[in-house]
């Protein structure tokens, strides 16, 4: 005789996300209607990295929406809660005040995203492999962006900077302004967080296997992205152009790729690893791979043999992970 | 449709024609033989599928194990 809890589960679990989706919309009709002519560039940044990741990613689309949501209503709130703070005690627009702001801002940006690593690893003893912290990061601070920009008035930046093809920027959010006749800018919410994501990751992936100097990577990217932030507000607060030194932000997209790179080439690399010591697996992949495209070649779309796939694709990435910590 | 009577006959016949002959029944032996060595074989075989069977049945449940509990 079947088991019943399996329905149970699946139907609460299809609950919670149309819950979750029902939020997400909320979110995003209000952002809408708010400042439209912003939402764009962070969803456009988001569908990229989704689709990138969505190969060596273990966790769903459902943790990336309510990441998402914990950027608005957690990171973005306490930020606002916190600058009424700043201004309470009369440090808006001072340096020290700035420094403080900033550095909470990319701490609270990335909270989310660190508790439910823990939280998860404490429950379930599985980690987050080096993919689904960038994916998370970037839709927590995502949200976090859509949230600042609702506040955006008159507001114009004359460019966009970073790699891109013709008019589409892979930073979207990269935007640019002249001092000096230099470009000068901060690479946006999302990909800043990403940054510290891919650096917490592979901080983390280093450490398991015992590396000694593991938290260089983490510090360096959290400095990295905080320095270029501050800098770059502290030109608004007093003019001061110590950015443009740094080349004047212009250096961090290309910090991003190489990161990307190197997160993707590790996590494709653990894949192919297992796969190759676990045949069994391997051929179970197989299977569901060529039953895919299979109905792909029919012109059809089967949803079942899609998501069968991705499920065993995550399963398998979340396995291939675990193992390269053993080394 | 296998003829059994036929051939349960057939080995008699043969068998006791060896059996006659003086062979001390080296040919039945050796027909038992075979049967029993290619039905070994076959049970091998079949042994072999069901434990490959059982191996990608549990590695399959592993992953939808895995699956259910990630994120």
């Amino acid at each position: 005789m079947e088991s019943t809890p399996p329905k149970t589960i699946t139907t609460g679990i299809k609950t919670q996300t149309f819950f979750l989706l029902i939020g997400v919309t909320i979110l995003y009709l209000s952002f809408l209607l708010k400042n439209p002519s912003y939402v764009w560039i962070d969803t456009w940044f988001m569908i990229e990295i989704f689709i990138l990741t969505l190969l060596t990613r273990t966790i769903s689309i459902r943790s990336g929406f309510s990441l998402f949501s914990q950027g608005v209503l957690i990171s973005a709130m306490l930020t606002l809660l916190f600058y009424r703070l700043i201004t309470f005690i009369g440090l808006q627009d001072s340096v020290s005040g700035e420094m403080i702001v900033v550095i909470f801002e990319e701490l609270i940006k990335f909270a989310p995203v660190a508790l439910a690593a823990f939280l998860f690893y404490k429950r379930e003893k599985i980690r987050f492999n080096l993919s689904d912290f960038l994916f998370l990061s970037v839709m927590c601070a995502a949200g976090f962006s859509l949230f600042e920009k609702t506040f955006w008035q008159g507001v114009s930046f004359p460019f966009t900077y970073g790699p891109h093809l013709g008019n589409i920027y892979f930073f979207s959010d990269a935007l640019g302004i002249y001092v000096n006749s230099e470009p000068f800018g901060y690479i946006g919410h999302a990909a800043a967080t990403g940054l510290v994501g891919m650096g917490v990751g592979l901080g983390l992936w280093l450490k398991a296997q015992k590396k000694t100097f593991w938290w260089i990577v983490p510090i360096f990217a959290f400095m990295w992205v905080t320095t270029e932030h501050l800098l770059s507000n502290l030109y608004y607060v007093d003019g001061r152009e110590t950015l443009l030194s740094l080349g004047g932000g212009m250096l961090t997209p290309w910090i991003f790729i190489f990161a990307f790179a190197v997160i993707l080439y590790i996590d494709i690399k653990n894949l192919r690893t297992f796969l190759t010591k676990h045949p069994e697996e391997q051929a179970l992949l197989k299977k569901d791979r060529q039953d895919f495209f299979k109905t792909l070649k029919e012109k059809k779309f089967d949803y079942q043999k899609t998501h069968a796939l991705i499920i065993k694709l995550r399963a398998i990435n979340s396995f291939a992970f675990e193992e390269s910590l053993k080394k | 449709m296998i003829p059994f009577e036929f051939l349960n006959d057939l080995f008699h016949n043969i068998g006791s024609a060896a059996q006659d002959a003086g062979t001390q029944g080296w040919l039945p032996e050796a027909i038992g033989g075979i049967l029993g060595g290619s039905g070994g074989i076959l049970k091998n075989a079949v042994h072999q599928k069901i434990e490959e069977n059982q191996a990608s049945q549990t590695n399959e449940q592993k992953l939808k194990e895995r699956s259910q509990k990630l994120w």
